[in-house]
């Protein structure tokens, strides 16, 4: 195991945040007992999230003040302020233009003799430039492609149709973003990387397809409640109340210790689930899932989990895996968190045939999955090279 | 006998005349695979288990297995000690999570068991003390980065996102605090 610097900070970041499998946790944690420097780096790691949890409601509920910014009010109150005057001096501009006097410039000299030195031309002294500073979008990056989003009316006065949505007037939502509440939502993007300078003012089409993607491929994490610990058996086999309130359908696989096992770990791995903290659950759900490889509502989590995680292509399995029960409760929600895994590994088709199966299924999904299915068959089309017409030759 | 290694003089790593030290009822070798692997077994149980007093106490249950094993020449071979203390936490922490919180009462005497050194677990407690120190220093939106990425799970683009940030910036200053902390209270790991 490559435990040089700084693959180790990596290495034990994933290993306490749940993101390894079981084998190479296991090869880990033989790896820690016999390596000092990873030992303490894990210790470290660990005294460190310990601390944040302790620390978690304080620092959910502060407001973070950025050094020269104003607060998020100040700062949305000055913008449209700013964008008022700006249009209006920009109309009235257009009906009385003004001479604005220049100093003069210090001549140039030339750095060659014998050659002219440049001409200054003024500057743009007729156009007024109002900056709203504002932080650059963060680029997003599916496969090779990568996308830089542009901020429109970064810097020029915007045109009066500027949709309300510019960035730079995004008042900043942390204190009620970072507070847990009931709707635990959470976004989860494509895998993204290193991103590319931020200065185009268009986009070329296939970055515009990537930017698409990358919001259709958004995933919401879908609302757990606890509502008891029972689990719906066959027929031939009860062994306990029908649990209500949930989608629940747990096929129980022979042997009474593995199914406490699994439903143990299930409801410990929900318990991460609903304090959002999704890696966690899902390495507890991979457990679970061990234990009983065919319980669905643990398939079902950590499929969802690992999207929320941005790991779509290992999603695959445990949702596909409860496709093989057709009469499933979680069968809308496979294939509509199938598609979504898809569309994050930009197979459209596959994203399209899933949709199709999940508007299919009578279910709460079935707005989303058809709603979600015209998109990503609008982008498939655009996908699509035009047909040429043929060419008919003039007649001599 | 088959489950028996013989130990060639000159060739046996360390860990394995640490275990035949054991098996040979060498009190102070028992007393060094304790202050060797228990750390080791602390930080995988706490992990686990997400609750450091339940870690704390599977360590020793850990530990008490590990040497029954020894002493009986249980471990066939003996240059896996690591993977063999490795499996035994999990069996005995998969056990633990499957009764909730409870445990088989120990046999063993307490002054047959070394414990845990307490000058290091001294250390530990006021390094994650210092740590705490450390976190209350940084600004806000620092400490929401960490809470977001390493307690939320969240990764960097969600962060960024929530936060009205861009990438770069999050992953710059996630991995400049990770390193400083890093720095500071772990300086083997810095190697």
């Amino acid at each position: 195991m490559d435990c040089r610097q700084p693959e180790r900070d990596e290495l034990v970041e994933q290993y306490l945040q749940g993101q390894m499998s079981s084998s190479a946790q296991d090869e880990f944690e033989v790896h820690i007992l016999e390596c000092s420097a990873c030992l303490q780096a894990v210790e470290t790691l660990q005294a460190l999230r310990e601390g944040l949890e302790q620390e978690a409601q304080r620092i959910r509920s502060e407001v973070p003040v950025r050094k020269g910014w104003f607060r998020w009010q100040w700062a949305a109150g000055l913008a449209v302020l700013l964008i008022v005057l700006g249009v209006g001096f920009q109309s009235y501009r257009h009906r009385r233009p003004v001479q604005i006097a220049q100093p003069k410039a210090p001549a140039l000299s030339s750095p060659v003799p014998g050659i002219e030195p440049p001409q200054q031309t003024p500057g743009p002294s007729d156009q007024v430039v109002i900056t709203v500073p504002g932080p650059p979008p963060p680029p997003k990056k599916m496969g090779d492609v990568t996308v830089t989003a542009t901020r429109v009316g970064s810097e020029e006065v915007p045109s009066p149709d500027v949709k309300a949505g510019t960035p730079e007037i995004t008042i900043d939502k942390t204190p009620t973003a970072l507070m847990p509440d009931e709707k635990a939502v959470a976004h989860a993007s494509p895998k993204d990387t290193a991103p590319q300078p931020n200065s185009a003012t268009s986009q070329p089409v296939d970055e515009e397809l990537a930017k698409e993607l990358f919001l259709l491929g958004d995933v919401q994490a879908p609302a757990y409640t606890f509502s008891g610990f029972a689990a719906t058996v066959d027929k031939s086999q009860k062994t306990g109340p029908r649990r209500k309130g949930t989608d629940a359908a747990v096929s129980i696989t022979p042997g009474a210790g593995n199914l406490a096992q699994g439903r143990v770990y299930f409801e410990q791995a929900m318990g991460a689930y609903v304090d959002r903290r999704y890696g966690n659950a899902a390495a507890l759900l991979e457990e679970a899932v061990q234990a009983q490889p065919n319980a669905e509502d643990a398939n079902f989590y950590l499929g969802v989990c690992r999207l929320l995680v941005a790991r779509p292509s290992d999603a695959i399995a445990p949702l596909t895996k409860i496709l093989a029960n057709p009469k499933s409760p979680f069968t809308q929600s496979a294939h509509f968190y199938l598609a979504k895994a898809f569309i994050q590994t930009q197979d459209l088709a596959q994203a399209e045939e899933h949709l199709r199966a999940a508007d299919a299924v009578p279910g709460r999904l079935s707005t989303q999955a058809h709603s979600l299915l015209g998109k990503v068959q609008a982008l498939r089309a655009r996908q699509q090279p035009p047909l040429t017409p043929p060419t008919t030759l003039a007649p001599n | 006998m088959a489950d028996e290694q013989t130990i060639v003089p000159g060739t046996a790593t360390p860990e394995a005349m640490l275990v035949e030290r054991i098996r040979s009822g060498d009190r102070s070798a028992e007393e060094e695979l304790v202050q060797t692997y228990q750390r080791a077994v602390i930080a995988i149980a706490t992990f686990r288990t997400h609750d450091r007093e339940a870690a704390r106490d599977l360590s020793q249950e850990v530990m008490i297995a590990v040497l029954k094993a020894l002493r009986e020449g249980q471990l066939r071979e003996v240059n896996k000690l690591a993977a063999f203390i490795q499996g035994t936490a999990r069996n005995l922490i998969n056990n633990h999570l499957r009764k909730q919180a409870s445990r088989a009462e120990v046999e063993l005497a307490a002054d047959e068991t070394p414990g845990a050194d307490p000058v290091e677990e001294a250390e530990l407690a006021e390094r994650r003390r210092l740590i705490q120190i450390e976190l209350r220093s940084f600004n806000t939106t620092d400490q929401q980065i960490l809470l977001l990425s390493l307690v939320d799970g969240h990764s960097l683009a969600v962060v960024a996102q929530r936060l009205n940030l861009s990438h770069d910036a999050v992953r710059a200053r996630k991995s400049r605090m990770v390193k400083k902390i890093m720095k500071k209270f772990a300086p083997l790991s810095q190697r």
